[in-house]
């Protein structure tokens, strides 16, 4: 049984067109990567499958228990690096303790986000999402703009925390080299409107 | 962020904010200087008291009680008025801010509310509900409400959209979305709100006194008006300007403190 099911026929945003027919479903544990250019709609499909965009037509049956790591950390600005967690997924402190040293923001706990770089940020966002034990993890280009290094060892922080969790995770990239690296299948979209194309292994 | 940081014009303005720790007491020193020069000037002690004998007068008075007890009776209907138009006000600008249809409806209500003037308002609440301190608390919070909801409602619509949509998405509950993504990112326009709020509304409860009641600093001023008692005038309304000055740096400014500590750091980073 997939743990999510997209069916879509398109999206239509005033009179213009972002996503076309879009179908595809995802097993438990499985890592998809929706691979395409930048600005064709993949953030768009990501909204949709949150349950943020609810004008498209098609069904999508996704899990209830969802969470985002998008490409702006979208942290509250005005609480603490261990408030972000606790305050957003509800898990106590000591455990957020432990989330903030496993992406190696050890001794950062009362650090507002202001105060981190944006890989720390970044990072944050990732512990935030993956803390929340989502059944469904949505990942919008969240290794973007940050330096080659720092891109490395964020993917094996990601790698680490979802071989330890087995999060479901789906994530959308224009980064061949990302999809290829973290995904166990990569789906490619072409358009505009965001079409999905052949499919990879 | 650079959304909420564009409500800050809204929150740090303080009555007392000066250059040097020295300038505000040096200022407040040469108006009390320039009022003994025109005070001896004038040489009519019934028209023109000077600081010192105003200062008499306010020991006098707060020796017998009487300054005490209307002190408390104006900052009591200050308090409740101020209170029930912030509640008031937060209702109507957030579903101002939140509805297109709402604003376009209810928007032009209150700029009529808006431009009714302050004795208007009083004198229709004490003829319509009676001379009675209903009226006189109703007509002091109406008179601020439509002011609180106007901020209000620009602050509700500067919301930053991502940290809603990330809100939901992690199914936060109401009570803590209100608490730690909303409310933080109303608080400069709260501040600007409650800064001139508090400011207006005890001028309007100080009216209210005057026209209808029978004790407070503005029942006073009218019953020394009639006996046409200046240094009286004056020792009420200056110790009451000084209540709401002590009022502002001891509770406002401490609060902004705590509540703008983040902006500090993260802009210090």
């Amino acid at each position: 049984m997939a743990l999510l099911e997209v069916d879509l026929e398109g999206l239509w945003l005033s009179a213009q067109q972002i996503l076309g027919a879009i179908r595809f479903s995802q097993r438990r544990g499985e890592t998809i990567a929706l691979l395409g250019p930048s600005g064709i709609g993949k953030s768009t499909l990501l909204r949709c499958i949150a349950g943020l965009e609810r004008r498209y037509e098609g069904h999508i049956t996704a899990p209830d228990r969802l969470s985002t790591a998008f490409q702006e950390p979208t942290l509250l600005p005005w609480r603490s690096a261990i408030q972000n967690l606790t305050v957003t997924t509800g898990i106590g402190e000591a455990e957020a303790a432990i989330w903030l040293d496993r992406v190696g923001l050890g001794g950062r706990h009362s650090y507002f986000p202001g105060q981190l770089s944006l890989g720390q940020q970044r990072r944050l966002s990732l512990a935030r999402a993956i803390a929340a034990r989502p059944e469904l993890l949505l990942m919008d280009e969240p290794f973007v703009s940050l330096d080659p290094g720092l891109v490395d060892e964020m993917m094996t922080v990601f790698e680490g925390l979802r071989a330890a969790e087995g999060t479901t995770t789906l994530l959308v990239t224009h980064a061949e080299a990302e999809a290829e690296r973290l995904a166990d299948r990569v789906l490619r979209l072409g358009g505009p409107p965001a079409r999905l194309q052949a499919e990879g292994a | 962020m650079e959304r909420v940081a564009a409500g800050r014009h809204g929150g740090a303005r303080s009555l007392l904010s000066g250059q040097g720790p020295a300038t505000l007491p040096l200022s407040l020193c040469a108006l009390v200087v320039i009022w003994m020069l025109a005070a001896w000037i004038n040489a009519d002690a019934e028209l023109l008291p000077g600081p010192v004998e105003v200062l008499g007068i306010v020991r006098e008075e707060l020796a017998s009680g009487e300054l005490l007890h209307h002190v408390a009776w104006t900052l009591w209907r200050v308090v409740a008025g101020f209170s029930l138009a912030m509640l008031g006000g937060l209702a109507i600008g957030f579903a101002l801010g939140r509805s297109d249809t709402v604003d376009a409806w209810f928007g032009p209500w209150v700029i009529v509310a808006l431009n009714v003037p302050a004795l208007v308002v009083i004198v229709l609440c004490y003829l319509w509900i009676g001379l009675n301190e209903v009226a006189a608390i109703a007509a002091a919070a109406f008179n601020k409400t439509a002011m609180v909801a106007v901020n209000i409602r620009e602050g509700v619509r500067a919301l930053d959209p991502r940290l809603s949509d990330m809100a939901r998405v992690f199914r936060m509950s109401a009570l803590a979305r209100l608490r730690h993504v909303i409310l933080p990112q109303l608080w400069p326009f709260l501040a600007a709100s409650t800064r001139n709020g508090l400011a207006i509304i005890w001028k309007i409860v100080l009216v209210v006194e005057f026209l209808g009641r029978s004790n407070g600093v503005g029942f006073q001023i009218h019953l020394y008006f009639q006996l046409f008692e200046v240094g009286h005038v004056l020792a009420y309304s200056l110790t009451f300007v000084a209540v709401m000055l002590a009022i502002d740096v001891a509770l406002l400014q401490t609060w902004e403190r705590r509540t703008t500590r983040w902006r500090r750091l993260s802009e210090s980073h």
